[in-house]
Formats: structure tokens, C-alpha cells, sequence
């Protein structure tokens, strides 16, 4: 008897812990039929929840019967999987190319609210149409890209604080890497996009050729982290001397150093990005999903969003640390082209992956640049040695890829960039990529007795 | 009824119907989306690529010097053969330099009398709690080059050089430190089962303590020693914590279950690629090559964790308090990354930083009052409670079957139920999310939106080994003729091993239901892929560790959040474990120590 009891006991804690797991979200919600939004987004968790907590207290969640708002932050790739399955209502920050590409194949609903759309007009936001003139998508505001450094870290190695980003490329800012501390940390850009991004400005503002010798020799100085996050703790501990933030990360690195962090304006370097939102088509809650934006565009939202995230609002933050910032940022913003980097940013990353950050390929160039540094340093090459070393180091690479060999230039980057997206083809990329480079890299070596 | 009905369809006796039934649960839960994500992605040339990419010689020395002033740096980092060798032989290193370390500390608590509860089973007991992500932090937190507690103490006491620990070696350092104690407790709870006949009869016939522990204590030992390498091989090999956290240097990444997980972890979604399954392919390939020589070994050495004190080896004077003091020093080490999770959870701006100020019980509010953690805490302690149970329902009728039934099914379970051990948790998670999100695209059971079903049963499969193991020893000690006087009275197979055999063995189950229990909520590689990064609800679906993960990520000053998520979530998971033990135990009735 008494073990059947403790039978009953075990099946009683597995099949209600089951049915707690899978029905305690729907009982919730089901609760007075209240109206619980999903916004997927690329905020961190943290972050989510401090926008859902204002949301909630806000007059138009209450207008609207909005009783919860879920944010849950996936990848890129499994958004269209949300919108196919109706689990979605809202999109809210990520790349421009993603909502671009959302809204071409037809993934986003038309926000069609006139309260909305006239909001959006007068403070500025910028309004996306589809080719047919339906709002597909909406700024909600703006953020910039540029780099934090930690100046414990740079007098402890005697490095001069760069302001651009040739400067974390220069001989000057690599006097740790001689003592074997890389004094950047430079997330992988597949799992980053501010490195994405970091990618894109380097390559438009500095041009194609001389943009990749840049990234070459920045990747040699860098430690080679898997996110953004990994870089931006390290710039605030000091285990790092500088790394690429967008305006968020650098400002928290700077309060997590307690100062020892400074977000540096890179001069006419600041990457701008928009802070989009969309309605997901399948959405079974429009009217709340608009009144979300509506309230995302009103004073209250940007300010949260100005207060909560450092995301440079399109009303001047009077009286916040960000007035000071849009005062810096000013005139240092690159005019940077979101739809031609669209063309070849997949490539670029993988191109980066393999020649660049490659654990293999790194040390090598670790050692390259290690080695020309030293020299340098000690006279036995000049500045034009140098650079000269340069170009041949980072110039982009010619690959045996597909059976043909084509150098990696921009046209080349277009062309194949759709095509990485099926991961074989970029495995067979990345590996033609990588071989290309480990070869070129061998031979540079020997040739400075490496 | 249902079961007579299935077993006169099927027409066979009761025993070959559970154990088909057994079979099958564990194919399906195991083989089938390994040979799944195998035979989806696998591609030749891939392989062949990452099978030759050996660097000989390798990149890098295994230590440099540079000068500061005022000090050297001594800068260990190990060298860089590339991905296959680097696994090999971190794993080959760090298994014998834990075998070794564990047999000192063994020998040392078999020689200590009063002080083994707590040397030899507390303090180990403690340390072999795992702390995903925290631990590793607390050991860069001590050995960084520049801002290390030891290289800060180091510089405060004028010495002229620092020690500073990274890649490969860095890795290897964790994993020793991480190992050793479960290890310990391993080797410690087998040497206790030996016959104190033996060690008798060794010092009635003169012999001393070198003599008794090199001629009768290590060669009766030696099937446990040599299924615990294999176990810390397996272990270091699937590990991903440690090269994640010494990640920044490239040597580091060379690795095959970070190469696995980095390649499948992107931006542009999750993305199994030739190569990733070919990584994957390859670590299982090592760890089958270990399991088909050794396990022999792993299926005569059942281990225990716990065990009574039943012998005692007499390690006298000066050599005998030395072994004491340092085997007492290496235990004490590897606490020290868990004391510092600790001392995280109850102060705050302690980051790289050595002055942190108290914050008592501040933390842990903070975690009490946000649903966002209270759901993770949540989620965490029924999927801990229901996986365990189902373990300890499937893990009770795999030993049952493996130890009592016999035969080509009963030695197929013994396999399958040892199998988890050796198959590395990255490619569990990612076979998971191939077969599943595969087979169920866009309906409510596609991992993209349920996945805490793949998370249970992924819990479920990985950690059997930690239940079964223990019981069969525990089923080996205890007389069949009761199952048998059972057995003549009528009963059938299920009412005599949960009526008769259950109970009987009920004290192990208790203990590892707790020890599962454990390494459950701690689970980190299957938890990471299945759930991603949490939604920031209070209905979301993830367990604590990939929020522990995403704290870190966000902010770093939550550590010490994070910390005392885990100590608290810890504690409740280990107090109901033990209520539901003790209910157990009295619906058992039975009688206590």
C-alpha cells in the first residue's frame, strides 16, 4: 500500500511539474483575457525588462488592456520561424538589412496606424515603405558604433589613446603585444554586431583595399572574443586596453570601471544605426502592437529609451548625460550606407573569420606583427617598410574557391555574399579563405627570418 | 492491462518486455538524434581537414618571460598542436595529473581517523559542487597576469616575479582544480568497499604503509582508477566552460567542443554546418575509442560517492603528516573557486577588483524580487525535480535490468546507460535541436518554442550514468533471495524490484538523487544551445544557467547576482531533494541510522 503511495507521490511530482512547465504561461495570460504582447528582439535580457517595466506602469498599456509584454531576445535567424508561427507580435532593434529583408519577403504586417505614423513624422523618426508605400518599419531611434578604451590598461603599457581607428592599427598601439597581451578585444562579428558593423564602416570609410590592412593588423593586436559583451568586460576590467562598443556598452564599461573606461568619440568615425520596430505579420494583436510604438515614439518612451539604453533619441535629451554626447557625436558621424554593406556584409564577415580571426590564422599574424613591430621599433625597418608590409599582409586575399581563383574583392564579395548563406557553402568559403591566408601568412614570416 | 495487452502482441515474458521498452526510451532519447545529426551533416573532407590540421611543430611555447620593471612575468599558456591534438592531449594530461592528485588525497583520508568526514568526504563533497561559469571566473579572478589575486599578493610582498596562467594551461588548471574532487570522492568511496580483510592481513604479515598501498590497495584499485581516467577524460574533452573562459587566447579555441559550439552559436541563427557535425563526429569518435578498451573497467567499478569508513591505512611520522598537510591543501584548492562564488553572493563591486563591500543579503533579494529570476528559479527546480524523478525511475529499472536479467538486451542497457558518460554534451544539444527542430518545424513542439521538453529529457539522458552507477553497486551487495522468495510467492518483475529491491537499496537512491539532482541544475551545454538567450518575461522557459550566462554577458558587475542565484537556487534544489528522500523514506518505512 505504502508503496503504491509512493508511486502516486513520483507520478504526481513528474506530471505536475510537466503540466506546470507547459500550461503555467497560458493560465496567466488566459487570466481575464488580457492582452500579452511578444516583441522579439535583439535587447539583452536585462535590458528587456527594464523597458517592460516602464511599458507596463505607462497610460498606454493601461488604454490598451496590455497586461504583460514578453521580450524575448533570439537570433536573427529563427525570426522568421516566429512570424510563420503566429508567436510573434513585435520586432524591435536589430539590423537594418534584417528588417529589409523582413519586409521584402513579406514577414512584417503594414503599421497602418495615422496616430502612429503622424507621431513618427513629427519628431523626426525615420519611416521605412515597401515598394508598394506601406510603413513597413519604423526608427525609433539611433545608437552610434565606435571604441572604449581603459586607461589603466593603456599607461600600464605606455599606449597613446587612439581617437581613430587607424590608431588602434598603428605600431605605437601595439607595445603589448609585444609583451604577449593584445591590447584590443575584438568580438567575432558572426556573434557580434557591433564587430559586424565595426567591419563595415572600416571597409566604406577607409575604402575596400586599405580598410582590410586595417582590420589585418587590428585583428593581430586584438584578443579574438566571442561578443560584444566578453569585449566590453573586458575594457572595463583592464584586461583589455580598448574595444569596439556600441554608445550602451561603452558607457556601462565606463561605469563599471568606476572611470577607468572612456567611450571615445572616434573622429569622423561614429557608425550611426537606427533602433527599429516592426509589426510581425500573423500578429493577432495589431491595435496593441501600434499602440507599443505609439508609446515608444511619445516623450515618456524616448526618454526611457534615452535613460535605460543610452539610445540617442530623436528629442534632445535636455539635461541627460547624452546631451553631451550628441554634442561630441556631431560632425564625427561617418555618412555610413546601410544598403551597400547589405550586399556584402556576409561575406566580410566570413572573410574575417577565416583570414583574421581564425585562431590559426591570428597567431600567425600575431607573430608577423610581433616580429615587424620589433623591427621597427629598434630601426632596423622604416615607416615605409612597414607599411609597405602592411599592404602585403592585409591586402584581400586570392582564393581557390569553387575551382577558380578570384581575388576577394568587392564585386567578388557581392556576388557570392547570398550564397554563404547555406552553411556549407560558407564552410567551403572559409576554408579556401583560410588556406589562401595561412600561405601568404608563411611566407611573410619567413621572409622576416619568423 | 495495457502492458498484458502490449505483451501478448509482442509475445514475450515480462523482463524482455521492459527491457525492449528500456531499449527503446534510450535509442530514442540518445542514438537517434546522434545518428540523426551524423548522417544529416557529416561531410568527408571536413573531417579529413581538421583530422590533418596538426601543427608540428606547434604554435607557441609552453611558457615566456618577459621583464617589467621591478618583476618577470612567467606567462604559462601551453603550446598550440591544433584542435585533435590539443584535445588529446589536454584531456591526457589533465585526466593522470587529477588521478594522481586524487590518489594522494585518497591515500591521505584512508589515513585519517577523524578528521575523513570532513577531509575526505565534506570538503571534496563541496568542491565537486559544479558552479557553471562562476568557478571559471574565480579562477582567472586569481591568476590573471596583471590584476590575479596571487600575482596582487605576489607584488604586495616585494617578490621579483609573477606567475600568470592562460590557454591551454589556464584551461588546464580548471579543469584540475574542477575534477579533482569528484575524482576523489569516486576513488575514496571504491577503496572504502575493499575488504579490510586484505589491509589486515598486509600489516599481520609486517608489510608497511608503502607496501600495503602499492601492493594490495593501488592493484585492487586498479579498475576504478582506470574507469575514473577514462570518466576525467571524457569530462576535460566535452568541457567547453573552461575553453570559453580562456577563449581570449587563440590556442584556447583550438579545441574541439569549443570549435563545435562557437561554429554553431551565430547571429545569423543557429546554423549545423559540415563542419560543426564533423567536430562533433570526432569527439565522439575519441570518447567511443575510450569507452569500447575500458569499459570493462567502467562496468566492474559501480561506483558510489558515499560510502562508510571501513578501512583504515596507517601512514605514520613525518612522511605520514606531510601527505596529511598536502593532501589536506590540494582539497582545500579545490574549494577555493567555490568559497569565491560564495564571497560573490554576499558582496558586491568585487569585479577584478580587491576591495568588495559586504552586501549581506542583498543579492539575493534582488533575485527574490524580479519575476524574470524567480521564473528562471523557478523553471529550474521543476525541471530539476521532474528530470530527476524520471531518472531515478529510469535509472533504477537500467540497473535493475543490467544487474538482474542478463543477456544481449540486459548488456545493450548496461551500454546505453553508460553511453551518456562518454558523449560529450555539446553534441547532445545540438543533435537535440537537428532531429527535433527538424521533425517538428512550426509546430508547438519544435524546440524553437518548447524547448524545456528537450531540456528535461537531454537532462534526463546525460545524467542517468549518475544514478544508474551507483545503484548497481548498491543492487550487487544486496541477497537476491529475497527477490527470489519473492519471485516463489507469486510476484511479477516490476512488483519485486520496486517492492523488494527498491527499498532495499533506497539509501543510494537517496544520494543520488541529490547528486543528480545537482548536476542537473548545473547542466550548461545543452541548456545554452536549446534555450539560447532567455525572454524577459515572467513566463519564460530557461533554467538559471543560461540566465547566470546572460547576466554575465550583460552586465559585470551581476556576478555577484548571478552567484546568489545559483546559491539559492542550489539550496532548494538540495532541501527538497532530501524532504522528498525523507518522505520516501518513511512511506518506505524504513528504519534509520
Amino acid at each position: 500500500m505504502r508503496r503504491r503511495i509512493l508511486v502516486a507521490v513520483v507520478s504526481i511530482i513528474v506530471i505536475a511539474g510537466i503540466l506546470l512547465a507547459l500550461l503555467a504561461p497560458q493560465i496567466l495570460t488566459q487570466q481575464g483575457r488580457e492582452v500579452r504582447l511578444v516583441v522579439v528582439t535583439r535587447l539583452a535580457p536585462e535590458e528587456g525588462n527594464a523597458l517592460r517595466e516602464r511599458f507596463l506602469k505607462s497610460d498606454i498599456a493601461a488604454k490598451y488592456g496590455i497586461k504583460d509584454i514578453e521580450f524575448r531576445k533570439e537570433d536573427v535567424g529563427k525570426w522568421r520561424s516566429f512570424v510563420e508561427s503566429g508567436a510573434v507580435d513585435v520586432f524591435l532593434i536589430g539590423g537594418y538589412a534584417v528588417y529589409n529583408s523582413l519586409c521584402r519577403d513579406g514577414y512584417l504586417e503594414p503599421i497602418t496606424s495615422r496616430e502612429v505614423i503622424s507621431r513618427a513624422s513629427s519628431i523626426g523618426a525615420e519611416i521605412y515603405r515597401d515598394d508598394k508605400g506601406n510603413v513597413c518599419f519604423i526608427s525609433v531611434s539611433r545608437t552610434i558604433f565606435s571604441f572604449t578604451v581603459n586607461n589603466d590598461y593603456l599607461s600600464r603599457y605606455s599606449l597613446p589613446k587612439p581617437s581613430s581607428w587607424e590608431d588602434l592599427a598603428s605600431p605605437a598601439f601595439s607595445a603589448s603585444l609585444l609583451k604577449g597581451d593584445p591590447a584590443i578585444s575584438f568580438p567575432m562579428p558572426s556573434k557580434s554586431t557591433t564587430a559586424a558593423r565595426t567591419l563595415q564602416l572600416i571597409l566604406q570609410k577607409y575604402g575596400w583595399d586599405r580598410g582590410w590592412q586595417i582590420l589585418t593588423i587590428i585583428g593581430a593586436n586584438s584578443k579574438i572574443v566571442e561578443s560584444s559583451e566578453k569585449a566590453r568586460d573586458d575594457v572595463a576590467t583592464g584586461i583589455s586596453g580598448a574595444a569596439p562598443t556600441v554608445l550602451i556598452y561603452g558607457l556601462r564599461a565606463v561605469n563599471a570601471s568606476g572611470g577607468k573606461a572612456e567611450f571615445v568619440i572616434a573622429t569622423q568615425g561614429l557608425l550611426p544605426d537606427i533602433s527599429p520596430v516592426a509589426i510581425a505579420k500573423n500578429t493577432k494583436n495589431k491595435e496593441a502592437a501600434e499602440a507599443f510604438i505609439l508609446w515608444l515614439l511619445s516623450d515618456e518612451g524616448q526618454k526611457a529609451l534615452a535613460e535605460l539604453f543610452y539610445y540617442l533619441p530623436y528629442q534632445l535629451p535636455k539635461g541627460t548625460p547624452l546631451e553631451e554626447i550628441y554634442r561630441k557625436a556631431t560632425g564625427n558621424i561617418y555618412p555610413y550606407d546601410p544598403e551597400d554593406s547589405s550586399k556584402w556584409e556576409l561575406s566580410a564577415v566570413y572573410y574575417f573569420e577565416a583570414a583574421i580571426a581564425d585562431s590559426d590564422t591570428n597567431t600567425l599574424l600575431k607573430k608577423i606583427w610581433s616580429k615587424a613591430v620589433s623591427l621597427y621599433l629598434n630601426g632596423s625597418i622604416s615607416s615605409r617598410d612597414l607599411e609597405a608590409l602592411v599592404a602585403k599582409l592585409g591586402s584581400p586575399l586570392e582564393i581557390d574557391y569553387k575551382g577558380a581563383k578570384s581575388v576577394f574583392t568587392k564585386e567578388f564579395a557581392s556576388n557570392i555574399n547570398n550564397m554563404l548563406r547555406s552553411p556549407q557553402e560558407a564552410d567551403l568559403f572559409k576554408s579556401a579563405v583560410k588556406k589562401a591566408a595561412i600561405e601568404r601568412y608563411s611566407s611573410i614570416l619567413k621572409s622576416l627570418g619568423g | 492491462m495495457v502492458r498484458k495487452a502490449w505483451r501478448s502482441v509482442l509475445r514475450v515474458g515480462e523482463r524482455e518486455f521492459i527491457s525492449l521498452v528500456l531499449l527503446l526510451v534510450m535509442i530514442f532519447m540518445l542514438v537517434l538524434p546522434i545518428v540523426y545529426l551524423l548522417i544529416s551533416s557529416i561531410d568527408l573532407q571536413q573531417m579529413l581537414e581538421i583530422l590533418t590540421s596538426v601543427k608540428i611543430p606547434p604554435d607557441g611555447e609552453l611558457y615566456t618571460v618577459y621583464n617589467y620593471p621591478g618583476y618577470v612575468l612567467i606567462y604559462i599558456t601551453g603550446a598550440d598542436y591544433g584542435p585533435v591534438v590539443n584535445s588529446l592531449l589536454l584531456s591526457t594530461l589533465v585526466s593522470l595529473v587529477v588521478i594522481l592528485l586524487s590518489m594522494i588525497t585518497v591515500i591521505a583520508s584512508l589515513s585519517m581517523s577523524r578528521a575523513r568526514w570532513f577531509f575526505g568526504y565534506l570538503l571534496p563533497l563541496l568542491a565537486s559542487i559544479p558552479m557553471p561559469f562562476l568557478s571559471a571566473y574565480a579562477v582567472i579572478h586569481l591568476f590573471h597576469r596583471d590584476l590575479g589575486i596571487v600575482n596582487i599578493v605576489l607584488g604586495s610582498l616585494g617578490m621579483g616575479f609573477r606567475i600568470a596562467v592562460d590557454g591551454l594551461a589556464g584551461i588546464a588548471l580548471y579543469q584540475i582544480i574542477h575534477f579533482l574532487p569528484l575524482a576523489h570522492l569516486f576513488l575514496l568511496s571504491y577503496a572504502e568497499s575493499i575488504d579490510r580483510g586484505l589491509i589486515e592481513a598486509s600489516w599481520n604479515l609486517g608489510a608497511g604503509a608503502r607496501a600495503t598501498i602499492t601492493r594490495i590497495l593501488i592493484p585492487i584499485m586498479r579498475p576504478a582508477i582506470i574507469a575514473v581516467w577514462s570518466l576525467i577524460f571524457i569530462l576535460s574533452i566535452e568541457d567547453l566552460v573552461g575553453p570559453l573562459t580562456f577563449s581570449r587566447h587563440n590556442a584556447a579555441r583550438n579545441l574541439l567542443s569549443y570549435q563545435a559550439y562557437i561554429g554553431f552559436i551565430s547571429e545569423y541563427g543557429y546554423q549545423v554546418s559540415p563542419r560543426i557535425a564533423s567536430f562533433v563526429f570526432i569527439m565522439l569518435i575519441i570518447t567511443i575509442a575510450m569507452l569500447i578498451p575500458l569499459y570493462r573497467y567502467l562496468s566492474i567499478s559501480r561506483l558510489g560517492v558515499v560510502s562508510f569508513k571501513r578501512i583504515y591505512i596507517e601512514v605514520t611520522g613525518i612522511k605520514g603528516s606531510l601527505l596529511r598537510v598536502f593532501a589536506s591543501i590540494l582539497l582545500i584548492i579545490s574549494l577555493a573557486p567555490n568559497i569565491m562564488v560564495l564571497l560573490y553572493s554576499v558582496t558586491k563591486g568585487w569585479f577584478l577588483s580587491t576591495s568588495p563591500s559586504l552586501a549581506w543579503l542583498d543579492n539575493y533579494i534582488d533575485v527574490l524580487i524580479s519575476p524574470y529570476y524567480q521564473r528562471a528559479v523557478i523553471n529550474t527546480v521543476v525541471y530539476t525535480l521532474v528530470a530527476s524523478m524520471l531518472i531515478m525511475i529510469l535509472g533504477y529499472f537500467s540497473a535493475y535490468a543490467s544487474m538482474r536479467f542478463g543477456g544481449g538486451i540486459a548488456t545493450a542497457i548496461e551500454a546505453l546507460s553508460i553511453a551518456p558518460l562518454v558523449i560529450p554534451g555539446v553534441a547532445i544539444g545540438i543533435a537535440y535541436y537537428q532531429l527535433f527542430h527538424s521533425v517538428a518545424r512550426g509546430m508547438p513542439i519544435d524546440p524553437v518554442y518548447a524547448p524545456w521538453i528537450y531540456l528535461v529529457m537531454s537532462y534526463t539522458i546525460r545524467r542517468l550514468p549518475y544514478m544508474v552507477r551507483p545503484l548497481e553497486a548498491s543492487l550487487q551487495s544486496i541477497p537476491r533471495s529475497y527477490e527470489e522468495a519473492s519471485f516463489n510467492l507469486g510476484s511479477g518483475v516490476v512488483r519485486t524490484m520496486w517492492g523488494i529491491g527498491f527499498p532495499m537499496i533506497f539509501r543510494s537512491v537517496s544520494v543520488g538523487l541529490v547528486i543528480t539532482s545537482i548536476h542537473v541544475m548545473t547542466e550548461v551545454s545543452t541548456s545554452l544551445i536549446l534555450i539560447g538567450s532567455p525572454a524577459v518575461s515572467g513566463t519564460h522557459p530557461s533554467p538559471i544557467t543560461p540566465v547566470i550566462a546572460n547576466l554575465l554577458v550583460y552586465d559585470p558587475l551581476l556576478i555577484h547576482r548571478a552567484s546568489s542565484m545559483l546559491i539559492l537556487t542550489l539550496s532548494i534544489v538540495i532541501i527538497l531533494s532530501l524532504i522528498i528522500s525523507s518522505i520516501a523514506s518513511r512511506i518506505l518505512k524504513l528504519p534509520r541510522d
